[in-house]
């Protein structure tokens, strides 16, 4: 398989005033060509983190990354220089940020912040590389003159078909959409999915999906990692993740969705709360707030497959018979 | 945009009549006649009376504002009282050395606020921004007569590089007023250019630049800086502003031919007329100069041009 992003180790802490926030624990994260992953997990898990630690874009200070291996489509991004990874982002790796209401610059045209981009990682000239944002515009569905409009001008929904009009202007491999829809209403979401999968299916672009919601998963991706306190505890295939669940963790996650099917049934949310990131504990971080929690959780949990691509971080499968609540679907 | 310039304009007259009121009351309680002044040391009461009259100085100080507003807003300022001349002409003799001081400090005050501010906001909490805020401050607090002192002891007596006083050798003689009264200016510049920079480098459209592929240096340049802009702007205008209604203490160093000491002289020698009028034509000055900023801020942030435009 062709890889287009290999991660190895990869831990990004911030040294704050309040103490040392360990937001990423030893990541690792592989992604095969023109495939896509969704990254799920609850608030503060390190999602974002992630995310802009694969550009080299953690704020430094406070952050600190470190990393064993972290290639793109075979380039090594960790020993570049801060000239080569400018040539790399935007052009081999773009990333759709959390927010689109603050995601664009007030101040310049939407064509002209489109047009940046291409100019920058393309040779055109600037006449060239704004009729490029153009036809951009029109391909999320925007008309072509309403490039010389400001972000204030449009809607939320408008605003993110922008910002994804920026981050695909120069056909990356590999974008990052970090939550692309949380800010938006139901009809728009489904709109702007639609949209990126479209998009995706015309330029072969990989896919990091980052998400709380596992329905969109279900919908726009091939591969699901769950992360939790700033590391991935279950990875696999959409089968794997969904219908041969192993950690108790994403077991929580499926409990906590609403069932149509059973409208009476209880919304059973996890209890507790994420360790605090500044103190985590030596063992699963999950260990205070799993219902299959033993002695053998207090200790470093290693990794364990289940098949050639289902891995899950739990150590409760040591234990001879082990299994949790939620049925496999076969 | 055009119905809001004028509307600004229009809304000076009652700002004007304002001013003029509050200078010409407190111009009559100040101690001291300038009538007494200019009369013979033998002259008689009637004399005095008689030249009071042909000063137009006589009657209340109500009738005598009434009569000063009604050629005011036919656009006539009166005669100086000490120098028997129109003081419009007196004024606008002395405007251009102003502006040309104004101008020039403001300039230092760029060249020096600008990179230092910006240099402080992107090494928040490093040793460079203690160096920059404690460069600001010595700018600010350091009393401009002495500085200005310092500068001629260094520049004209020691190098004999710039002429020490008057302004009548072009560029060389702006230099050490501009930079004496641009280094004050330039400390409350580099605090809010500091401060407005770094309030925009924690948005996240900045995050978006780099993610694009922007530049560093860009990223601050043109992303950052065009966002930052519009307190800087105000900050520029009114110290540009003040600037214009004259530098006194600078002007007093180098015997510099400006309206601020034209200003304090007037108040000094009891010149009502001259006084009151230069005080007026500071206002609208000041008045045209905030203007000018306002529609600067359209040109910069499209949101308040947005607005403008209703
Ligand atoms: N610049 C920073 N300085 C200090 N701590 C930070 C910084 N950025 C993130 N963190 C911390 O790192 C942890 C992970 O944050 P991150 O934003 O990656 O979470 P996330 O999974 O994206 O959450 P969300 O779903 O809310 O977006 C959090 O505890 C957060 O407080
Ligand atoms: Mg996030």
């Amino acid at each position: 398989m062709d890889k287009v992003l290999d991660v190895k180790n990869l831990a990004v802490r911030f040294e704050t005033e309040d103490g040392v926030v360990r937001a990423v624990n030893g990541l690792d994260l592989e992604l095969g060509k023109g495939r896509s992953i969704g990254l799920v997990g609850e608030t503060g898990a390190g999602k974002t983190t992630t995310a802009l630690a694969l550009l080299r874009l953690v704020p430094d200070p406070p952050g600190v990354v470190e990393c064993e291996k972290l290639e793109l489509d075979g380039k090594d991004i960790l020993t570049m220089s801060a000239k080569e990874l400018e040539s790399v982002r935007g052009n081999d790796i773009s990333m759709i940020f959390q927010d689109p209401m603050t995601a664009l610059n007030p101040v310049f045209t939407v064509g002209e912040q489109i047009a940046e981009s291409i100019l920058l990682h393309e040779n055109v000239t600037k006449v060239e590389s704004m009729k490029r944002a153009m036809e951009m515009l029109e391909l999320v569905g925007i008309p072509a003159e309403r490039a010389y409009d400001y972000p204030h001008e449009f809607s939320g929904g408008m605003k993110q078909r922008v910002v994804i009009a920026i981050a695909l202007a120069c056909h990356p491999q590999l974008l990052i959409a970090d939550e692309p829809t949380t800010a938006l209403d139901v009809t728009i979401q489904a709109q702007v999915l639609d949209l990126m999968r479209r998009l995706r299916e015309q330029y072969q672009t990989s896919l990091i999906m980052i998400t709380h919601d596992l329905g969109i998963v279900a919908e726009v991706c091939d591969e699901v990692a769950v992360m939790y306190a700033g590391n991935i505890v279950e990875k696999g295939t959409l089968e794997d993740g969904f219908n041969h669940t192993k950690h108790p963790y994403t077991e929580g996650l499926f409990n906590s969705l609403p069932n149509i099917n059973d409208r009476k049934a209880m919304l059973t949310p996890i209890k507790g709360l994420m360790p605090d990131p500044t103190h985590l504990p030596e063992g699963c971080p999950f260990e205070p707030r799993c219902p299959y929690a033993g002695e053998d959780c207090k200790q470093p949990q290693s990794v364990r497959s289940f098949n050639e691509t289902h891995t899950v971080r739990c150590s409760a499968y040591d234990r001879p018979g082990f299994h949790i609540e939620r049925k496999e679907i076969d | 945009m055009l119905r809001y310039v004028l509307q600004r304009l229009l809304m000076m007259i009652p700002v004007l009549v304002c001013v003029s009121f509050v200078v010409f009351f407190l111009m009559d309680l100040a101690p001291g006649d300038i009538v007494l002044q200019i009369a013979p040391q033998d002259a008689t009461p009637e004399q005095i009376e008689q030249i009071r009259e042909e000063l137009g100085l006589n009657g209340t100080v109500f009738e005598r504002y009434f009569r000063y507003l009604k050629g005011l807003l036919r656009g006539d300022m009166g005669e100086s009282l000490s120098q028997k001349r129109p003081v419009a002409d007196i004024f606008f003799e002395r405007l251009p050395r102003t502006i040309e001081l104004a101008f020039g400090s403001i300039i230092v005050a760029i060249i020096i606020a600008l990179p230092l501010g910006i240099l402080a906001a992107t090494n928040h909490r490093s040793w460079i921004d203690g160096v920059s805020m404690t460069t600001s401050m010595i700018g600010v607090s350091m009393p401009n007569f002495w500085f200005g002192l310092l500068l001629i002891m260094a520049f004209s007596l020691h190098w004999k590089l710039f002429p020490s006083f008057g302004a009548d050798a072009g560029i060389k003689s702006l230099i050490l007023p501009a930079i004496t009264l641009g280094t004050e200016q330039a400390g409350t510049l580099t605090r809010i250019t500091r401060s407005s920079m770094l309030e925009v480098i924690r948005q996240d459209y900045l995050r978006t630049a780099r993610a694009k592929g922007v530049p560093e240096k860009t990223v601050i340049r043109k992303h950052a800086l065009k966002n930052a802009l519009i307190p800087i702007i105000t900050v520029l205008g009114s110290t540009l502003g003040n600037a214009f209604g004259g530098a006194v203490t600078t002007e007093a160093i180098f015997a510099w031919p400006g309206v601020g000491r034209l200003t304090v002289k007037a108040v000094n020698d009891r010149d009502y007329t001259l006084a009151c009028g230069c005080i007026i034509m500071f206002t609208i000055i000041l008045n045209l100069t905030l203007l000018v900023v306002d529609i600067a801020y359209a040109f910069v942030d499209p949101r308040i041009k947005a607005q403008y435009s209703k």
